[in-house]
């Protein structure tokens, strides 16, 4: 009986090393090719948009059109797998999904703000007169694609909460938007619209915090494995050397938010 | 100079190329570039803004396009855009072409087959590129401000100028 009992915890012994991680070198190259790769490029992208405080936000259909959900970016399976043996990761990725929604939500709560402002209004009217609009040689109807006008109010609005630029003459909107841009943003700083509008600045600080903090879990993480694994972060065999440019061609993952 | 061109039958793809330009334009500058990567629009339009705002100038400057119902048929088929995208895609198509006015005129196929000297044409480059010469013959355009516009080199621009239709592929008048 003692005997049967040792043999058989032998067994689960020997079980369980054979359950023992085995990550090789082709799953690494999988996590890097479809989960770690395609993420880091997508995250840097975000930082790069928050930092510039553009949420790059959308009043129809009301999303982010650039900052997405971890998964927007990954193969799922492969992304499900490559959390199961990194639970920190699983608790950045769980963080910043919470944060991209906290962030859309409060993009879209400036923008209700902001189309429902008496303010906003008033600037419309006053720079869309037909003096103002013939010295910028357009029409409304050229300016808003013939749209009603609270369709108009909302797509100013909506360039006011991603704190738009300057904008090529390549968008219809630009000879408007070029003209006025600084006033349409004072309008964040009218005391009825400022703590909305510093709440969403917070918020996507916050972000980006969550971003950086991922991306750089994710490179620890890729250094990690591709120094014990012996996997380039790239397959050689997709990198195109052409004169003076090194183009990587990584096989696109399986993306689930395509436009 | 090159004379105005006051009407041009156009051919499906720079069809395509100045409704998703119109689509970008009309967006976000991040959605747009988006709308450009998700999209099939000409080789010659991808990476040069320059080219896109000549060849959106040039649609502008346009009065009177025309196409075939073979052309629209093809456009679902051919632009690549999803969900909320390709809705969006459709409703700024369909604004634009109504305040263009476009044109859109119904070749039959079986009209084609009793037109003697497009008959075989049907069966070497299909009844859309036939269609399109056979339209073009119909409004006149045999002169440099009545033309049809098309990107195929290979195909349909050689065919329409063996039918005397005076035919420019579009990359040409962006330089």
């Amino acid at each position: 009986m003692e005997e049967c009992q040792k043999e058989m915890h032998m067994s689960k012994k020997a079980r369980s090393r054979k359950k023992a991680p085995a990550i090789g070198p082709r799953i690494v190259r999988a996590w890097f090719d479809t989960v770690i790769n395609p993420l880091l490029n997508g995250l840097e992208k975000e930082q790069h948009l928050l930092a510039q405080h553009n949420w790059t936000w959308e009043f129809s259909p009301p999303s982010l059109e650039a900052i997405h959900r971890v998964q927007a970016y990954v193969d799922r399976n492969n992304l499900e797998h490559f959390t199961q043996h990194y639970p920190v990761v699983a608790r950045a990725i769980e963080e910043h999904d919470q944060q991209q929604l906290l962030l859309l939500q409060h993009c879209q709560q400036l923008q209700s703000l902001l189309v429902g402002s008496p303010e906003l209004l008033a600037l419309y009217q006053q720079v869309t007169t037909p003096e103002a609009l013939a010295e910028m040689g357009t029409t409304i109807e050229q300016l808003f694609s013939g749209s009603p006008q609270e369709q108009r109010l909302n797509l100013l609005a909506q360039y006011i909460v991603n704190h738009a630029g300057e904008l090529s003459y390549f968008y219809i909107i630009a000879p408007l938007w070029n003209k006025h841009r600084q006033a349409f943003l004072t309008l964040l700083e009218h005391p009825s619209i400022r703590s909305t509008s510093e709440a969403m600045n917070k918020a996507g600080e916050a972000m980006w915090r969550s971003v950086d903090k991922l991306l750089r879990l994710l490179k620890e993480v890729r250094q990690k494995l591709a120094e014990e694994h012996d996997v380039p972060y790239v397959e050689p065999s997709t990198v195109v050397v052409e004169p003076a440019v090194v183009r990587y061609m990584v096989p696109p993952p399986h993306v689930t938010h395509t436009p | 100079m090159r004379a105005r061109i006051v009407t041009a039958v156009v051919d499906t793809s720079p069809l395509l190329s100045a409704l998703i330009l119109e689509y970008m334009r009309r967006s976000s500058p991040v959605r747009s570039e988006n709308i450009l990567r998700n999209s099939r629009i000409a080789d010659y339009l991808q990476h040069d803004q320059k080219r896109r705002m000549n060849f959106v100038r040039l649609f502008e400057s346009i009065p009177n396009i025309l196409t075939t119902s073979h052309v629209l048929g093809e456009l679902q088929g051919l632009q690549r855009l999803k969900e909320d995208y390709q809705r969006g895609f459709w409703e700024c198509a369909m604004q634009w072409l109504s305040a263009k006015g476009l044109d859109e005129r119904l070749v039959k196929l079986l009209d084609l087959h009793g037109d003697t000297s497009l008959r075989r044409a049907v069966g070497e480059v299909g009844s859309t590129d036939a269609g399109l010469v056979s339209l073009a013959r119909q409004v006149g355009c045999f002169t440099p401000d009545k033309v049809l516009l098309t990107d195929d080199q290979r195909t349909l621009a050689p065919l329409a100028r063996q039918q005397q239709v005076y035919c420019y592929v579009v990359e040409d008048l962006l330089l």
